[in-house]
């Protein structure tokens, strides 16, 4: 029973491990719309608005220095670098806060 | 006093047997020796049991032949080799992947240069499953050069992104045996890129 167990463990971590291999990394350059602590949600330079997924992980940097997650404010001009299966649904592994990029 | 002694010229039929007697001996040496060692045709086997052959060898005429071994450190392939030389414009912020396509077993060698330092990551999409992707080589540089063997067919390069408000050049130059090129600028879909011709 618990060669099973230890099997089935194995086997879902190996599942887990090329499901995460699969993920794509994303940027989104843009401004923040709005922020919670679970997530943020920026427009894009094209025009789309998204939401992104932020937890304790999300790395938030300004002038080169890491800063607060709650330093992620609306207005403020964002380059976040995110991974996920689809842009729609990635999560949040770096946030720079710069100055906005001319049009 | 002095006495002459009359010699008698050698008759027609002596000069014939001398002649057909030389003709035969230079024969058999032409065909003993002078051709095992000269141009190693040895039809007699007195050649080889001479050792005239390996005078024959010996002048570079007989070439031993290697082929490299399978997983041997020589990599030989006779077709689809190609050069590649181009410079990437990266945006502020800006982010692009330039990918060969390259069969399993295919090798390549690179060198790129940034004109700032740039994030990198060397990672592959598999052509039997697009999305098993993976990473070889990832981190910030503004150069990079080495060699790569494909652990199977797919394509295979570099996303590069900027993480400065400035545009970033990329100057990308490769050799190997890869078929063609894909471009993605800023996430968006590739396109293919064609490459210049075979060498």
């Amino acid at each position: 029973m618990k060669a099973r167990l230890a099997i089935a463990v194995i086997v879902g971590l190996l599942l887990a491990a090329a499901n995460a291999g699969a993920h794509d990394e994303f940027r989104i350059i843009g401004t923040i719309t709005a922020a919670q602590p679970t997530q943020v949600q920026v427009k894009s330079r094209e025009g789309k608005t998204l939401s992104i997924k932020v937890n304790t992980e999300t790395l938030v940097y300004r002038d080169n220095k890491k800063v607060a997650r709650a330093e992620l404010k609306a207005g403020r001009f964002v380059v976040v670098d995110a991974l996920g299966d689809t842009i729609e649904d990635s999560l949040a592994l770096e946030v720079r806060i710069v100055p906005s990029l001319p049009k | 006093m002095t006495t002459q002694v009359a010699q008698a010229a050698p008759s027609r039929r002596a000069l014939v047997t001398a002649m057909t007697f030389a003709v035969v001996a230079a024969a058999v040496v032409l065909v003993v020796a002078v051709l095992p060692a000269e141009y190693g045709v040895d039809v007699t086997g007195a050649g080889r049991a001479f050792g005239l052959l390996d005078l024959y060898a010996a002048r570079g005429a007989v070439t031993e032949t290697l082929t490299p071994a399978p997983d041997g450190p020589v990599f030989s392939r006779n077709d689809g080799y190609r050069t590649d030389a181009r410079t990437l414009t990266l945006s502020g912020y800006g982010t692009l992947e330039f990918k060969y396509a390259l069969d399993e077993g295919a090798a390549m060698i690179y060198d790129w240069t940034a004109s700032d330092i740039v994030g990198f990551d060397f990672h592959t999409e598999p052509a039997s499953n697009p999305d098993a992707s993976e990473s070889f080589d990832k981190g910030e540089a503004a150069a990079r050069r080495g060699a790569y063997v494909a652990p199977y067919a797919g394509i295979h390069g570099w996303y590069w992104k900027n993480n400065t408000d400035h545009d970033v050049t990329i100057t990308l130059t490769s050799a190997g045996f890869y078929s063609s090129g894909k471009l993605f600028l800023d996430g968006g879909p590739g396109e293919d890129v064609v490459l210049a011709g075979t060498r």
